[in-house]
């Protein structure tokens, strides 16, 4: 018989101790009397202390001792079946899709992997440990740490290779953690490649072929000024055949199909989408290759990004603001209710309307200056504009208060900026008669990015295609401060915005067609996002090998016991009865004695 | 409801019969024969002729013979009134053996008292007095349960006067006999207790020790019982007896106390000593 932690046997020391209280304990037995008045007072009189009394074996001594005894059981775990020491085993499974490529025989990677691993098991002592470490985003144990090998078995069930691309310094971080805290524990990868960024004492099987490939990698869905396109990037290794893309609705009503070059590496293709097209898209690489997932791919149609533009009547120089506007070919020009206004004649610290940034175009009595200026470092409107040699009337030879200087003039501030319950209001102080700004390269430079930057504040998604390894972002139109996440298993999650109403998504580890909604009805949806797990890492099987050196044996360690449910509940039940039982004969002995 | 031996209070009571009282106050026609002169016709002795007498009276035999007037006188024909007050209190049913003989003895005596021509009344003195039913004495006395917290205490303000008394106790009362007898023996013949004691009661052991004693009409306390309690305790009750005894002297029979544990016939025995009871039957 083993016993699982010796500290516990120091619950046996409440044995004596139950029996020194008991032979202590000072007994008044309950007796029955009709005439107490005959008993006088003095009779109340005790002996200083405690006197000792002849130990009486009453039924709560027994019940008390019985239960020190199962407390004392349960501490420390005598168990006769199991062992101290044994091997322990710490498998890190790659869970990349890549594993999924088959080859001739139609077996996949993971395939092999699983059949070599159940293969070791059968070789294990029954008193060995395993623990599986699954690899991902966030990698995940498959068992408990240390399980017996009928439980590393089922779990094993449990291995999926669903994964796009993440790295795997995460999982041998926790593998490293798990065999740091186990004495002598042995520690295999089960990949489809060999790794050099484990330590020596490490093992590594692959299970990978090295085979031909083509692979979606990368495809983005666009809307310009000219109409909609497809940006696609392609991997190819070693497949000389004719493989082009094919194009179909949902419905699977073909659309357009692409041939592709025959050359290695990476390609990139453009393919102009007619202008009936559907809002969702089915791409699929025609022909076969070992590795499926990365033939096809579903698109969600992206909404047309254009920012709102108002240019007050009668502005000075609003041709010149106009066409620099356009020049961006995201801007269009409305007469209420836009994005930015411009403006030279509404009242300077008006605010605007919610959701729409002012312009205010203004000259002050400042120096008329020459730049460069001085900027504020990182600011979007700034970003890359340079004003060398650029006259610049109108300054204002003060800031006023609540306003934040963007460019400056030694005292002379020529653009500030105010924001305020979510919205942007800046003012140029600017003399455009006499200045040579609307002349200057800087000045489409400055517009530019002004669309640019309200682009980004656009309510909606940065993008609406994006693979499981990269985040997003999410802007929520004004008066909103939370958004539902629909996910591809109909589970749902509320998210709240920060201050500005902006939500940054984090990497979502399923692939599919995530949905966002105001509020919490799944029908009326707002956004859609589709995650895929294309990437050049995973459709790259070139650097897959197979190498399963035998495993060196391993010496057995100390291994922490793990006690079944029932070897956890029994001692305990056993003490809790015990424990009553002791109550009851107590309160029977305190209770009435004729 | 005490359980009595009714076979054995049947045979004793064709067995036994109740001392008569001498003070008992004459009612007038009745079974019993009285000790004075009365108007039965069992002779009683002769008194010498006073002018005034009645002439019908005069023994005219003893006149021829002797030529002395004298007067023929009979003995007193008397109807008693029996009352036998049974303490109910939770103490009397501290043991079963205590109860079944109080109600054995309290059944003996309203036995005799019928053979006796007497007229038995029972009392039961739980948390008050009740009187029984003359004719169905026995039915109260069976369902009668010893739980009440007054006992002896209780008001009984329908005694009869003149009748004589057996009080059914174990006396243990801290205020003693003297108080009590002045409501219970007001008016009375003669009263006499019967005291009913068990031997923890008489005598408690030494060897209980560390006790809590708990009383069955109120109270309790942790106590050592040791051989010192035990000798103060036999004091006290001593006292105490001794204070119903002082308070019962010259009323009747006194105190007589009597083992639980010996049973009825322990009790017939110490009532024979005491002059209750006589031995044959009733006339």
């Amino acid at each position: 018989m083993i016993i699982g932690n010796l500290w516990g046997l120091l619950g046996l020391l409440s044995i004596p101790a139950i029996i020194i209280l008991h032979v202590y304990r000072q007994r008044f037995q309950p007796r029955q009397t009709s005439a107490l008045f005959l008993f006088g007072p003095e009779q109340l009189n005790q002996a200083s202390g405690r006197t000792r009394e002849r130990l009486r074996r009453t039924g709560s001594l027994i019940a008390e001792l019985l239960c020190a005894l199962a407390l004392t059981w349960f501490l420390c775990d005598p168990h006769v079946d199991d062992h101290q020491e044994a091997r322990h085993l710490i498998c890190v499974l790659d869970g990349h899709l890549r594993l999924q490529a088959r080859d001739e025989t139609g077996r996949s990677a993971q395939d092999r992997a699983r059949q070599t691993l159940l293969n070791q098991f059968d070789q294990m002592q029954s008193h060995d440990r395993i623990t599986l470490i699954q690899s991902g985003q966030q990698p995940s144990l498959l068992t408990a740490s240390a399980v017996s090998l009928p439980q590393a078995k089922l779990a094993l069930d449990a291995w999926t290779c669903q994964a796009g691309w993440h790295p795997l310094r995460d999982s041998f971080a926790m593998a490293s953690d798990l065999q740091a805290a186990s004495e002598h524990a042995q520690v295999i990868i089960l990949s489809d490649q060999q790794r050099s960024d484990i330590p020596d004492d490490w093992q590594c099987l692959s299970f990978g072929l090295a085979q031909r490939n083509s692979g979606l990698i990368d495809v983005r869905w666009f809307n310009d000024q000219d109409g909609q396109r497809l940006n696609l990037r392609l991997y190819r290794h070693d497949d000389r055949t004719q493989r082009s893309i094919d194009i179909h609705d949902k419905n699977g009503k073909h659309i357009l199909s692409h041939t592709l070059d025959q050359r290695d590496g990476v390609q990139r293709h453009l393919i102009r989408l007619p202008e009936q097209t559907p809002p969702e898209l089915q791409l699929q690489l025609s022909g076969q290759d070992h590795l499926s997932f990365d033939d096809s791919c579903t698109l969600i149609k992206p909404p047309r990004q254009m920012i709102r533009v108002t240019v007050s009547e009668g502005c000075l120089r609003r041709t010149a603001i106009i066409r620099a506007l356009e020049a961006t070919r995201q801007v269009r020009m409305v007469d209420r209710a836009a994005h930015v206004q411009i403006t030279d004649t509404v009242a300077p610290n008006k605010l605007p309307d919610p959701g729409t940034w002012r312009i205010h175009l203004q000259a002050r009595q400042g120096d008329a200056v020459i730049g460069p200026f001085l900027a504020r470092s990182g600011h979007p409107l700034l970003q890359d504009v340079d004003f060398t040699g650029c006259l610049w009337s109108g300054t204002s030879p003060t800031l006023p208060v609540h306003q934040q200087s963007l460019l400056q003039a030694s005292s002379n501030c020529l653009i500030s900026e105010q924001r305020q319950q979510g919205t942007i209001l800046q003012h140029w102080y600017l003399d455009l008669e006499k200045s040579t700004l609307h002349r200057h390269p800087a000045w489409p430079s400055l517009f530019a990015n002004l669309v640019q930057w309200r682009l980004a504040y656009i309510p909606g998604l940065q993008y609406y295609q994006l693979s499981s390894a990269m985040t997003n972002r999410l802007v929520l139109p004004p008066g909103n401060d939370s958004v539902w996440l629909h996910y591809p298993n109909d589970e749902r999650q509320q998210i709240s915005a920060d201050l500005r109403g902006i939500i940054e998504l984090p990497r979502m580890r399923d692939a599919g067609i995530y949905r966002l909604s105001l509020n919490s009805d799944p029908e009326q949806i707002w956004q859609e996002f589709i995650v895929h797990r294309l990437h050049q890492r995973s459709s790259d099987l070139s650097l897959c090998s197979t190498e399963t050196p035998p495993l060196e044996d391993a010496t057995a360690g100390k291994v922490q016991r793990i006690r079944t449910r029932i070897e956890h509940m029994t001692p305990l039940a056993l003490a809790l009865l015990a424990a009553l039982t002791a109550w009851f004969c107590y309160r029977n002995e305190q209770g009435i004695l004729r | 409801m005490p359980d009595w031996d009714r076979v054995r209070v049947q045979t004793a009571a064709q067995q036994l019969r109740l001392a008569s009282d001498p003070r008992r106050i004459r009612q007038g026609h009745g079974l019993r024969m009285g000790q004075g002169p009365g108007s039965s016709l069992e002779f009683h002795d002769y008194r010498q002729y006073v002018t005034g007498d009645d002439l019908r009276m005069i023994d005219w035999g003893v006149y021829a013979r002797s030529d002395q007037l004298v007067l023929r006188r009979h003995r007193q024909e008397i109807s008693p009134r029996i009352e036998v007050i049974l303490d109910a209190s939770a103490s009397m049913q501290i043991s079963e053996d205590k109860w079944s003989l109080a109600a054995g003895i309290a059944a003996l005596l309203l036995e005799l008292a019928v053979h006796d021509g007497a007229r038995p009344l029972l009392w039961l003195c739980q948390d008050y007095a009740r009187r029984g039913n003359p004719q169905h004495w026995q039915e109260d006395l069976h369902n009668v349960t010893a739980n009440g917290q007054h006992g002896l205490r209780c008001q009984l303000s329908e005694l009869n006067p003149g009748s004589e008394r057996f009080l059914i106790s174990d006396g243990l009362y801290p205020e003693g006999g003297d108080h009590l007898l002045r409501r219970l023996g007001a008016g009375s013949g003669r009263i006499s207790l019967i005291q009913i004691l068990t031997a923890a009661e008489r005598s408690p052991s030494p060897d209980w020790g560390n006790v809590r004693l708990i009383d069955v009409e109120g109270g309790q306390r942790n106590i050592i019982v040791d051989e010192e309690a035990c000798v103060a305790y036999r004091q006290r009750l001593a006292r105490l007896q001794a204070a119903w005894q002082q308070a019962l002297n010259g009323r009747g029979a006194g105190l007589i106390t009597c083992d639980a544990e010996l049973g009825l016939d322990g009790a017939i025995r110490v009532l024979l000593r005491s002059g209750i009871l006589t031995p044959g039957a009733a006339s």
